[in-house]
């Protein structure tokens, strides 16, 4: 093989084994973000329970929903929502804002995009909280079906190292990328049913759901809390997302890695 | 036995933001094909190393010299394996410490302590190594409970400290310097050469950027001379310092 492709192979797996490295410093990254207030991490639950059930309310009664219905289905649809739009939405920041690093040490690229990755996971784990009184109140079950939850984490963390390292290495050389994926996300929040439900679709249109890999990667985490199994429409969908995004991760890796540090 | 080897290494810096290094720019560079990219979509480039031909053998410990600019920290960077040359080869047999910023990653909200114990598992080190590396390194810096304190708290000589205190606790192999070192008080000053002077003792392999002779002559057993990325001299001390001198 190639010494290119081992190398990039190298960054891979060396960096996801260090992960004491990136454990510390997404800890660290959350700590020090919260460090002089009372609540701590806590205010992460707090502001997103504030979203859930205000939204709840407003667009249950604007869509004249059963917001016995509603408030699992949005609260669900907010919490995955937050974590894939917070994931996409630091990607290009990644070695920008790690230059310091990268400059100064030798370890291995993913290490970086790894950091950002847990930190937003740890933020996600608190939001889940949020979600609490839903399951106390509304009755939710709470059935085998939730670890399907992991399975959903794991396939949204391999689909953020891969858009992860990608975006981090194009916004590295052009940094343009911040300003696209922020007005991207915002579209994509409208179009992807996190407010609406689905089925309020007209039939025809309904590919738009169907193909849409945001819609789908909801669902991975939708699912599983509303007490069914993700299906095998949604697997095929974003397990295919995931591996175009890894390729797109090694195919520049490969190219750009030994670049990297000299466009930050 | 620790060595380093270059063979024919170049690099070349791509300088990006004085063309400005902007998406639209490309795409207009692919859309009006490739012809007109000649004259404006150059990337502006900086050959930091030409041809570099080295071999530094156990024991050396090799001080660098030249001017501003002459590619002393570009070298350093290519043994520590940040930066990877254009062309050529780089052998680094051993483990490499480079001590090019000491107050890297150091965020004023983390206190020291929690510096330290960044530092050990960037380093690598186990939980028991780096418990043992923070009262070494408390009783060096002189701190005390300073350590519990956000860094923010510290005045400037103290985070000097802090950071040398971490930095030279190493024992590396080979240990790559950028720059003398040099804070604080004058009675810290003096412990922080014997600190510096052991770590030197100990490691492998010493390579040290410094514009001050003094430093090159007490430490060094040979010196390099870089100048515009190519090696002008590399051997004696005493000679190569008299020659950098007169300029030839």
């Amino acid at each position: 093989m190639k010494k290119k492709y081992r190398l990039a192979l190298a960054d891979i797996f060396t960096g996801l084994g260090l992960w004491r490295v990136w454990m510390m410093l997404a800890w660290q990254d959350i700590r020090i973000r919260y460090r002089r207030s009372m609540l701590g991490p806590f205010w992460i639950t707090i502001s997103m329970a504030i979203t859930i059930y205000t939204m709840g309310f407003l667009y249950g009664h604007l869509f004249k929903m059963d917001l016995q219905v509603y408030f699992p289905f949005l609260a669900t649809g907010l919490l995955t929502w937050s974590l894939i739009s917070l994931l996409l939405m630091e990607a290009p920041s990644i070695f920008v804002e790690s230059s310091d690093f990268i400059r100064q040490v030798k370890l291995p690229f993913t290490v970086y995009v790894m950091r950002v990755i847990m930190r937003n996971l740890i933020i996600f784990a608190h939001n889940t909280l949020a979600l609490l009184p839903l399951f106390f109140f509304l009755h939710m079950p709470f059935g085998w079906s939730l670890l399907a939850i992991f399975l959903g984490l794991f396939i949204i963390a391999l689909t953020a190292l891969g858009y992860g390292m990608a975006l981090g290495i194009l916004n590295a050389r052009f940094r343009d990328f911040n300003p696209i994926i922020t007005s991207l996300v915002q579209v994509v929040f409208f179009l992807s049913p996190i407010l609406w439900v689905p089925s309020s679709v007209p039939k025809r249109y309904y590919f738009a759901v169907a193909y849409n890999p945001f819609a789908q990667f909801v669902a991975l985490i939708r699912q599983p809390v509303l007490g069914h199994f993700p299906s095998t429409h949604t697997f095929v969908v974003t397990i295919l997302t995931m591996l175009i995004g890894l390729a797109l991760a090694f195919f520049l890796l490969v190219r750009t890695r030994h670049r990297i540090v000299f466009w930050l | 036995m620790a060595e380093i080897k270059l063979n024919n290494v170049s690099l070349e810096f791509p300088i990006y933001g004085v063309t400005s290094r902007s998406f639209r720019k490309e795409l207009v560079r692919i859309s009006t094909g490739g012809r007109l990219s000649a004259t404006d979509g150059k990337v502006v480039k900086v050959s930091a190393l030409d041809q570099v031909n080295l071999t530094i053998e156990h024991g050396d410990r090799v001080g660098f010299i030249g001017h501003n600019g002459a590619g002393k920290s570009t070298l350093l960077r290519v043994v520590a394996n940040i930066y990877e040359p254009t062309r050529g080869d780089v052998k680094v047999d051993g483990k490499v410490s480079a001590l090019l910023d000491v107050m890297i990653g150091m965020d004023p909200e983390s206190t020291g302590d929690e510096y330290i114990v960044l530092r050990g598992i960037m380093d690598g080190l186990t939980k028991t190594q780096i418990q043992a590396k923070q009262e070494e390194i408390a009783a060096f810096t002189e701190l005390g409970d300073y350590l519990r304190m956000p860094i923010r708290t510290y005045s400037s000589g103290m985070q000097v400290r802090l950071a040398f205190g971490i930095a030279t606790s190493i024992s590396p192999e080979i240990l790559v310097l950028d720059e003398a070192i040099a804070a604080g008080d004058a009675s810290f000053m003096a412990k922080a050469k014997a600190r510096l002077a052991k770590m030197i003792d100990d490691s492998e392999i010493v390579m040290i950027a410094s514009h001050d002779d003094s430093i090159i002559e007490e430490i060094c057993t040979k010196v390099l001379w870089l100048d515009a990325g190519k090696v002008k001299f590399f051997g004696d001390v005493a000679t190569g310092l008299a020659r950098y001198k007169a300029g030839r």
